[in-house]
């Protein structure tokens, strides 16, 4: 384990990325041409961020060109949502700089192009109008450098939006699953769980499909010695284990079904796991309880081996995400505040509402933490970093962040996709929808992130020192 | 962290005899929030640590029937907000501004005033005057966003941490010190000095000397402020800060004034001309504006802090506002 200094000098940072872009737009706001001159430096290593550019809303003309600067500096690390947030920001100030070029609401700019956002223009459609509804935005917006309402003389208010999508397929997953004659059930998976809830998330998979309560469940996870599942990262970790977890105990419940069937005078093919009883399907008075069921195995427990089956069955990929935020910047400190932040996001099925909504929550703290705080110093003269600490590293405490709302997506179109990763989606947004509310605030864009005071206040010098 | 002697004197006779007469060679800890991670980093590297926690004198907050105030140097933050209630508000509001609750209970008065400059590069082992191995200075050319825009001729670049020593000096407090040759008191203005080498210190003291306490005179009729402006809410060191006291006349004139900033000069910084403009004015959004302006007037900024001139003058706009109520 890094202590934290060492952990932010050499464990690797999110690569740096900075654009010069052109777009063009017809006078109704329909994007038209993208061109994007984009540099960035991954440190000593080289680094991809091809094919990111316009990000979501693919405008057909365009012509991107990326240069990869490596410094000498520590190596770059695949942080949440890799270069997602960084071509976020790139693509989505710009056409929020387009819609105040216009004198259109943003939304209305968003609305009007979400052809260009393929398979997924529809969930964009309704998350867009959701989250507005979420944020009060059509009673709030005002044009940029207005002020939304509760501006005063110094500070003043304003509202942004961005987009976004990420993969989240499930990875390759293998368990054991094992049924004792007692009714309880162990799951054996070489999997971890980072703090995200794969514990509760399998346990809940296994409890469902066997109808029984959560308590009778053991998870072992964490050791080399059981079934091997993927790593942790790319938000595949959820559509794996449930996926061959479900595998495991629906091929389970089958053999259970298949040994008690002729007990209950009939076939496994009509009989059904509901509340902690085998019922005949559409006779149920017709029942035998889970223990009774489990108790056929006699001395010997059943294990079942579960694979995910792979893509396109019990997990896809391919979510969408909206995000809102509403932003009080002091012009004379330049200091942002948060005061309402809202995300809305699809993630297929979800297993666990409470979880799923944590994940949100946490992106949506580390993603404050980046628009505002989160930034390495280097001195050019020595080669160090001169904050590789607590104190001048950063992070969003709880009376930096404002109020969450999270909405997630569910019902008919989403939950048929199946589980998808939910960790990285959220985390990518943050930064675009921050910026886009602060330059709606003040009246100009602050071109870098984080949106620290002394940028914050040379933006609105360059403008005449007024917001 | 390099090994070192303990001492754990009961009297403070006992502590000056137990410090060296050398700056580095022996360190006093009594909160301990800055010097246990200045010893991790091997920024010091005493070979005796004194404990001053001990010495009973030195604790308790005493407020006097005319309303000035004694506070013991080991008073805790936290104990002398509680303490103090209303009426020092140059002070209590910049003690609660230090965050953690866990730094306003063990970080003392004391360790607020003789606190080491946050400054990166002192922090990263280039000394206090933060030089690279050719002993050229690393920070005009290098990164200085938080570093001084007032009192930055000399070598010392970095800003004064202490959190206190603004709205000390606005009250017209006085520091008690003990050494070998007995006590002193010296003027809050006067306590805070720029070093001009590296193995000085950013105080007065002698090496064996102590802070003992502090001693505020009567604040009736005073009215008093601390803003400071910040990034963060909590866990964060101001970029600019001022405090303020002002006493008005019955029509709402200013009769007398006292500014000081902190966070923006290798000390805290008095601010006598911006002080001295407001006596006889009323004032108002313009006027504590205008006294913002005088304040920074002398301000050069280094190649990335420009931006703090415009803080401090806002600090300053604001505290007064705030005092004058």
């Amino acid at each position: 384990m890094l202590e934290r200094d060492a952990e932010l000098m050499v464990a690797g940072t999110r690569p740096s990325a900075y654009a010069k872009v052109k777009i063009g737009a017809k006078k109704d706001g329909t994007i038209v041409a993208w061109e994007s001159q984009a540099w960035g430096s991954g440190g000593v290593g080289n680094f991809s961020f091809a094919n990111q550019l316009p990000y979501v809303l693919k405008v057909a003309d365009r012509k991107e060109v990326f240069s990869v600067i490596p410094t000498n500096t520590g190596p770059q690390r695949a942080w949440r949502a890799p270069n997602h947030p960084q071509a976020c920001l790139i693509t989505m100030s710009a056409f929020e700089d387009m819609a105040a070029k216009l004198g259109m609401d943003p939304l209305d700019l968003f609305m009007k192009n979400l052809p260009l956002a393929g398979v997924r223009q529809n969930v964009y459609k309704d998350e867009l109008m959701k989250a507005a509804e979420m944020i009060e935005w059509k009673k709030l917006w005002r044009p940029r450098g207005e002020g939304a309402p509760g501006s005063t003389k110094n500070v003043k208010r304003g509202l942004g939006l961005s987009l976004h999508t990420w993969g989240g397929g499930g990875h390759a997953s293998d368990c054991d699953l094992t049924v004792h004659p007692d009714g309880t059930v162990e799951i054996k998976m070489g999997t971890q769980d980072l703090g995200v809830g794969t514990r509760t998330v399998l346990a809940i998979v296994a409890a469902d499909t066997f109808a029984i309560p959560l308590n009778q469940v053991k998870v072992h996870i964490g050791d080399n010695r059981y079934p091997v599942s993927g790593g942790s990262g790319g938000s595949t970790t959820v559509g794996g284990i449930s996926a061959s977890t479900r595998r495991a105990s629906v091929d389970a419940l089958n053999m259970i079904l298949e040994k008690v069937a002729p007990t209950m005078g009939t076939t496994a093919d009509k009989l059904e796991a509901v509340g902690g009883k085998i019922v005949e399907i559409g006779k149920p008075t017709n029942s035998m309880t889970w223990k009774q069921a489990c108790a056929k195995l006699g001395t010997q427990p059943l294990t079942t081996r579960g694979k995910n089956p792979g893509k396109e069955t019990l997990t896809t990929g391919g979510v969408g995400g909206v995000q809102m935020a509403d932003v009080s910047v002091d012009i004379e400190t330049g200091v942002v505040k948060m005061n309402n932040f809202v995300a809305v996001q699809d993630c297929g099925l979800i297993i666990d509402m409470k979880t799923t909504e944590s994940q949100v929550f946490g992106a949506m703290i580390m993603g404050v933490t980046y628009a505002l705080y989160e930034e390495r110093v280097m001195d050019d003269q020595t080669g160090k970093m001169l904050n590789a600490n607590m104190e001048f590293y950063r992070l969003a405490g709880l009376r930096d962040i404002g109020n969450f709302k999270v909405h997630m997506m569910t019902g008919k179109g989403y939950d048929e996709r199946g589980v998808i990763g939910i960790g990285e989606p959220p985390t990518v947004s943050p930064g675009a929808a921050i910026s886009n509310a602060v330059a709606n605030a003040i009246g100009v864009r602050v071109p870098t992130l984080p949106l620290t005071p002394d940028r914050v206040l040379a933006a609105l010098a360059k403008k005449g020192g007024k917001a | 962290m390099q090994n070192f002697e303990y001492a754990s004197p009961t009297t403070k006779e006992q502590a000056v005899e137990l410090l060296g007469k050398q700056w580095g060679e022996t360190e006093v800890i009594a909160g301990g929030t800055d010097l246990l991670s200045l010893m991790k980093d091997f920024i010091v590297t005493p070979k005796r640590v004194v404990n001053i926690k001990n010495i009973a004198e030195l604790r308790g907050v005493t407020i006097n029937r005319a309303g000035g105030v004694r506070i013991g140097a080991l008073t805790s933050l936290e104990e002398m907000i509680e303490r103090l209630g209303k009426g020092y508000g140059a002070l209590t509001q910049a003690a609660k501004e230090i965050t953690s609750p866990q730094i306003r209970n063990m970080g003392t008065v004391g360790g607020d005033l003789c606190q080491r400059p946050r400054c990166w590069y002192f922090r990263a082992g280039f000394g206090l005057m933060a030089k690279n191995e050719n002993g050229e200075p690393l920070v005009p050319n290098g990164d200085n966003r938080y570093h001084a825009i007032l009192g930055n001729d000399g070598e010392a670049k970095f800003v004064s941490a202490s959190s206190l020593g603004p709205g000390l000096i606005a009250l017209a407090a006085k520091i008690s010190v003990f050494g070998p040759k007995g006590a002193r008191e010296i003027d809050a203005d006067k306590f805070f000095v720029a070093p001009k080498s590296a193995s000085d210190r950013e105080t007065v003291l002698a090496p064996n000397e102590i802070v003992t306490a502090i001693n505020i005179p009567s604040t009736v009729g005073v009215r008093s402020a601390t803003y400071e402006v910040r990034q963060r809410e909590a866990l964060d060191w101001p970029m600019a800060a001022a405090s303020v006291a002002l006493k008005l006349d019955a029509a709402k004139k200013v009769t007398s004034a006292r500014i000081a900033l902190g966070h923006v000069a290798p000390t805290p910084w008095n601010a006598a001309e911006a002080a001295k403009f407001l006596v006889g004015k009323t004032i108002t959004e313009d006027v504590a504006a205008e006294a913002g302006k005088i304040a920074v007037a002398n301000a050069k900024s280094l190649s990335r802090n420009a931006y703090k001139i415009q803080l401090a003058q806002v600090a300053v706009k604001r505290a007064i506002l705030q005092a004058a109520g």
